[in-house]
């Protein structure tokens, strides 16, 4: 979210409770497994803020969503309508990125061109949506994630003409709170997207390879070797958990690689 | 899957094909689908950080023009039929299917389709080809579903007919339609030409089940051999890739009694065989992308650039497998990849 009236709705509809010990605003609900950071009007916090984020949910599977208001192109859209964007442009660079819209959703979708400064003349330059941020979460977020887990809604908040500079906190937290149902159905969605493609090992069975490794001091060549073996086993077996072995700190090489190669052979059987 | 969009609900155009016959075609058939203007394919085909298999789960289409090469050598992947003028061509990228083994899940970064709108230039390279062909006294044959499976998007999009009309022109060439569709109903109105293949591939109904989800089951395929085979076609069969799961010789001898229990194997053509291999920098592309298949993790050895059964282990399975077809087909009509 760029701004704190953008933010303030979901805030409020997702119960989501600001975490002081960061030092950017960062709110989360636990339960619902939603965080909102601010970033921000621009591109220049978006990057340590989201770098940020992320380190925090580093083993877990994030979906971003960038959420906001932009301007509009008068003759292709009204204010208060919620776009999902199909194609971003950054009018610096002339970049263009394509999320990846997998998500089953009953949004109008659009493109947006990403300025660094806000438009209140020339706006017959643009098709249809402008914003500040996109294209910068967008690079920033595609290094982090599939980009089928990136998603960008926008209300258009005024059509870049003298009433932009004008535009107020009470109407921006209206134009985002009017669309929260919409917002909440979407994100209900796009989460159920993230259960489509859980690896094949869990961080149990990640921290049980380390704990191999640590105990036996297999190489990095061995622990690939295994890492593929207990793959293949939880395919096998989805539900099982991994076989107990008692594995104890080898007094050799030879000792360990005994070991290792009757781990791989029970776990092959 | 209920969370996502259907397939080929965004159509992603090049601003230069917005005038080819067959993007307006597709625009026709996908009136319901978004369409996003771009300017290369590759910028939606090629873009870092997609997910191959979440993608497949929602394909979309890519309409391009290609630039050349229009026109591949045979890879060394496929049976050496001894002959050099056996080429392939790629009019579309990618594949409606989802086999597990399929080395284009390694080959490209996107589940996306892509299908190039000149066909002319297609053609064009053919025609260049065959007049100037490496062996005079052999016949050229051209693949034109490697890296798709083209009669299956033939009710999407009607490529195979058009290069059966092409075929029809060009007597001195063949071309290969390898596919496991059952889309030979969509081409029934076409009158066989002795100069094109339909070329099924047909596995035990357990590794349709295993390892080819989306790919119609082997009851239908066998159907539509014995349908090009009423509406006289020339058609081979591809026993390819043989998987050895457990009871494989079991599953597979039993196929194969099957198979020529249903078809006539008199009107087969010939017959290919092969097992499981990729190349190798295909194959741990796949593997680093957590594959949901034990196929990425059974104990292969590498044979220069090929990830393939032990040898030993593969010459024996084809030597056994050869045995039974060679009793429904002469052996010089058995085409083995070793």
């Amino acid at each position: 979210m760029a701004m704190k009236a953008e933010s303030e709705p979901l805030i409020e509809h997702f119960r989501l409770v600001r975490d002081h010990s960061i030092k950017f605003p960062y709110f989360i609900n636990k339960d619902l497994e939603i965080v909102l950071i601010g970033t921000g009007i621009g591109k220049k916090n978006i990057r340590p803020r989201i770098n940020h984020l992320s380190k925090i949910f580093e083993s877990q599977t994030v979906q971003y969503i960038n959420i906001g208001t932009a301007g509009g192109v008068e003759k292709n859209t009204t204010i208060g309508q919620i776009y999902l964007i199909n194609n971003i442009i950054d009018e610096n660079s002339g970049s263009k990125f394509y999320p990846d819209i997998l998500v089953k959703h009953n949004l109008d979708e659009g493109s947006i061109v990403t300025v660094d400064n806000a438009i209140t003349s020339g706006k017959n330059n643009y098709h249809c949506l402008v914003d500040m941020e996109s294209s910068e979460i967008f690079k920033v977020c595609t290094k982090k994630t599939f980009l089928h887990n990136l998603a960008f809604l926008k209300v258009v908040s005024d059509h870049m003409d003298s009433s932009t500079s004008s535009l107020d906190y009470d109407t921006v937290y209206n134009l985002i709170s009017s669309k929260i149902n919409q917002i909440d159905t979407f994100i209900d969605q796009f989460m159920e997207v993230r259960k489509l493609n859980i690896p094949i090992l869990n961080n149990y069975d990640l921290d049980w390879i380390n704990s191999v490794k640590k105990t036996l001091s297999i190489t990095q060549t061995q622990k690939y070797q295994l890492t593929l073996k207990v793959k293949k086993y939880k395919l096998k077996y989805p539900e099982m958990p991994i076989p107990d072995f008692k594995i104890h700190t080898p007094k050799s090489k030879e000792e360990r690689n005994k070991t290792f190669l009757r781990i791989c052979g029970k776990l092959a059987a | 899957m209920g969370s996502l969009q259907p397939n080929f609900s965004h159509l992603y155009i090049e601003k230069a094909v917005s005038d080819f016959p067959l993007t307006k075609l597709a625009i026709s058939k996908f009136s319901n689908s978004t369409i996003i203007w771009i300017d290369h394919y590759k910028d939606i085909f090629n873009r870092s950080g997609q997910d191959f298999q979440t993608q497949k789960l929602s394909m979309n289409i890519i309409l391009a023009k290609k630039i050349k090469p229009f026109l591949y050598p045979a890879s060394d992947m496929v049976q050496n039929y001894d002959n050099p003028n056996i080429y392939y061509n790629t009019p579309v990228l990618n594949c409606i299917y989802n086999c597990e083994y399929c080395f284009l899940q390694g080959m490209y970064n996107s589940g996306n389709l892509v299908v190039f709108v000149n066909e002319d230039e297609f053609k064009e390279s053919i025609k260049k080809i065959l007049l100037n062909p490496i062996d005079p006294n052999k016949q050229t044959l051209v693949s034109i579903s490697y890296n798709t499976d083209l009669l299956a998007i033939e009710n999407i999009l009607p490529l195979t007919r058009r290069w059966i009309s092409f075929a029809e022109k060009n007597k001195s060439l063949i071309i290969e339609v390898r596919t496991k569709s059952t889309l030979i109903t969509s081409i029934k109105d076409i009158k066989p030409i002795y100069n094109v293949i339909l070329s099924w591939t047909l596995s035990p109904q357990v590794i349709c089940e295993m390892y080819e989800h989306s790919a119609p089951p082997l009851q239908s395929r066998i159907k539509a051999v014995q349908l090009a085979i009423k509406y006289g076609w020339r058609v081979r069969l591809c026993f390819d890739p043989i998987i050895f799961i457990d009871n494989w010789f079991e599953i597979y001898s039993e196929f194969i009694l099957m198979i020529f229990n249903e078809i006539d194997a008199n009107k087969i053509e010939d017959i290919t065989i092969g097992v499981f291999r990729m190349n190798k920098d295909y194959f741990n592309r796949i593997r680093k992308r957590d594959p949901k298949s034990d196929i990425y993790f059974q104990d292969y050895v590498q044979e220069g650039n090929t990830v393939v059964e032990d040898k030993y282990k593969r010459e024996k399975a084809l030597d056994e497998l050869t045995k039974i077809v060679s009793k429904f087909i002469p052996k010089n009509n058995i085409l083995v990849w070793n």
